[in-house]
């Protein structure tokens, strides 16, 4: 594997949120509009970048059977100094995301990223891999957050798109709607990914 | 997997890369914590004295200089203590904060910061100007953990304003509940709190007022 495509792949072609439909929970719970998607997407990208490294770094001394408490204590320590940064320097952001950052630390794609390059390769692809997964987050956050901003608020990105007086559809932003519309995006993503990178015959 | 380098699984080795990382994380999280914390602290105020700012009538005095505070139990039970007290995790979760407003030394009202524990998520604060004349000035949010895009709405308008010159003599009540405010849709329940933390504003700016 070329060292660029450890960031690529997570892009499209192993998309943790549409693609493998992991993480649910950040997932549901913060795409109430395009920009908490974003912002919590940024907070991932932070948490498996740092969190990648320094597993690379010691996957030599890891005994494996202890290895999952050990990521989990890595990725639950990066989690809580994001946390804490965020409340220090952007507490607008933390006013709305607060509840759902320490989630990070429970939710399994961080746990996926660390297993599947950290505990194998040396801290470099870790890295990137970490950032190409956080920034398929983002993306899938960002659409998922942007169509029900869209279709429940009437606005995207806190830009008003659809007239004022226009009745929205409240149940996007509910728990509901994202089931909904998650379950529309995974289906239009797997054909678009099917298209870009063919099925090889199993 | 290439676990084939890995360290052999021994009680020692399990023991001790635990162990390490436990420690090294945990110093990390305190510098981080103790770096941070008084940032935190100074944004916090910052926003008090901001908020009391926008909400408050007219005002020429320094309402932090005789800020009161007081202690409302799950009873409503209004205790006043000293200003300059530390207050433990517990105490802070039921303070309210009264801050007197003068122009030319006449009192024009207070900025309180009150609270509610029945949100969605529990415990949030909001800071109310109240007017001499007892009607909202205002309405601030300071803290809070509802629902992103549900009973966060209650930071924007029209939810936040309509409590705008309304005298706050008889208790906020939401449609649902036979009262006349208009709840958040779909967040009946953060919308209730509100009122509810609305309605301690008021308690304790009678205590106040004694």
């Amino acid at each position: 594997m070329k060292l660029y495509e450890f960031f690529t792949k997570g892009l499209i072609k192993e998309n943790i949120i549409f693609g493998m439909v992991l993480g649910l929970c950040p997932t549901l719970a913060t795409t109430t509009s395009a920009k908490n998607g974003i912002n919590m997407g940024i907070a991932m990208v932070i948490v498996m970048v740092g969190s990648n490294f320094f597993i690379s770094l010691i996957r030599h001394m890891v005994p494996s059977k202890v290895r999952i408490p050990v990521y989990i204590v890595i990725i639950a320590a990066f989690t809580t100094i994001i946390e804490l940064l965020m409340k220090a320097y952007t507490p607008d952001i933390y006013a709305q995301l607060g509840i759902y950052i320490p989630l990070i630390v429970a939710n399994c794609v961080p746990l996926v990223s660390a297993e599947s390059s950290a505990a194998k390769y040396p801290p470099l692809p870790s890295i990137l891999s970490g950032a190409g997964t956080g920034v398929g987050v983002i993306l899938a956050f960002a659409v998922l957050g942007g169509v029900r901003e869209l279709l429940g608020n009437g606005t995207l990105y806190e830009i008003r798109v659809l007239p004022q007086n226009l009745k929205t559809f409240m149940i996007f932003v509910m728990p509901p709607g994202a089931f909904i519309c998650l379950g529309f995006l995974v289906a239009g993503f797997a054909k678009v990914r099917d298209r870009i990178y063919p099925k090889k015959a199993a | 997997m290439s676990h084939k380098k890995a360290r052999p699984d021994t009680l020692l080795n399990m023991a001790g890369i635990l162990i390490a990382v436990a420690v090294v994380s945990g110093v990390a999280l305190a510098y981080v914590h103790s770096a941070t914390a008084s940032i935190c602290l100074a944004a916090e105020s910052a926003k008090k004295i901001e908020s009391a700012k926008k909400i408050l009538p007219d005002f020429d005095n320094k309402p932090s200089d005789k800020m009161r505070r007081f202690l409302v139990d799950a009873n409503d039970n209004i205790k006043e203590i000293d200003p300059e007290s530390s207050l433990d995790d517990k105490s802070k979760e039921c303070l309210c904060e009264y801050f007197p407003a003068t122009k030319g030394g006449v009192p024009v009202g207070a900025a309180i910061t009150t609270f509610t524990n029945k949100g969605y998520s529990g415990h949030f604060v909001l800071m109310v100007g109240i007017g001499a004349d007892g009607k909202v000035t205002e309405v601030s949010v300071i803290d809070h953990k509802e629902t992103p895009g549900l009973g966060a709405q209650m930071v924007e308008d029209p939810f936040r304003t309509q409590f705008k010159g309304r005298v706050g003599g008889k208790p906020f009540v939401v449609k649902q509940d036979g009262g006349d405010v208009q709840a958040i849709t779909g967040a009946t329940i953060s919308s209730r709190a509100f009122c509810d933390a609305l309605n301690r504003a008021y308690k304790v700016f009678a205590e106040a007022s004694k």
